[in-house]
């Protein structure tokens, strides 16, 4: 039962990252706008599940199924790596710093969030 | 819209991927069940990162294969099977535990391995998987004719 929640939170979480994706792309190419966007309110949004202490079913769902899919690895590496091949080394290294500092604030900050709604 | 059923396909694989091995119990045992996580989801990332190279090098030269079709395996499958959202968690669940060290190292490898494993994949896909695709598509045409 817990997989069929990864299975469908992954094709809801896929489809609304590539969906956004592409709404949110950047015109000027110096940082992938679209691809920071998601992984940060993604990591926000994992931070707001988890404070909740919610059944293994729900997290399932959110977290390892939507939340799991929407935000992604593989983009965001193979963006930096499109930077670096073109030479752009300054916006590749803006990119990983900005995406790591904000994404880890956004995760701690949903989590006092949901923490402090339940309490 | 037909693009979108190849992309929620591909993530529904990629993300019950992800969640098997996340929890196959004999990929890290060291004492530390954090740690344990942490590197399962490198390793997941790793991988990923390795094969979008590859498909993203080889994609980028043909037109065999249909745009749903790449879309679903690296919008989809490999972008589902990667995670952003667990590798944050597990970082400050490392940092959390008073592992400064090891969250410095991780992230860093993290970014430094991924990035190498998309250069691999890049070179693999470029110089291996599409001259042979190649070879074997001539070889099967002039078979037919």
């Amino acid at each position: 039962m817990e997989t069929l929640c990864v299975i469908v939170g992954g094709a809801l979480g896929s489809t609304t990252r590539y969906y956004l994706g592409k709404r949110f792309a950047s015109r000027h190419q110096h940082i992938p706008v679209g691809t920071f966007i998601i992984n940060v309110s993604g990591a926000f949004l994992l931070g707001v599940v988890t404070g909740f202490d919610i059944s293994a079913l729900l997290y399932g769902l959110f977290a390892e199924g939507f939340l799991g899919a929407y935000t992604t690895f593989s983009t965001f590496m193979f963006e930096d790596f499109v930077l670096l091949q073109n030479n752009r080394i300054l916006s590749a290294i803006v990119y990983v710093l900005a995406t790591l500092v904000l994404s880890f604030l956004a995760f701690y900050g949903g989590f006092v969030v949901s923490a402090a709604f339940i309490s | 819209m037909k693009k979108y059923y190849f992309i929620a396909a591909g993530g529904a694989v990629g993300a019950l991927l992800r969640f098997e091995l996340k929890n196959a119990p004999t990929l890290f045992q060291s004492a530390d069940q954090l740690i344990n996580l942490a590197l399962t989801i490198l390793v997941i990332n790793l991988i990923g990162c390795l094969i979008l190279g590859m498909l993203n090098a080889v994609f980028s030269k043909t037109e065999r294969i249909s745009t749903d079709v790449k879309l679903g395996l690296t919008a989809g499958l490999v972008g589902a099977f990667t995670t952003y959202s667990t590798f944050c968690k597990e970082s400050l669940n490392i940092l959390d535990a008073g592992y400064l060290r090891f969250f410095c190292y991780y992230v860093a490898a993290s970014i430094i391995l991924g990035v190498g494993a998309v250069y691999l994949g890049h070179l693999i896909g470029h110089h291996i998987l599409h001259p042979v695709g190649l070879n074997l598509v001539t070889r099967f045409s002039i078979d037919t004719n």
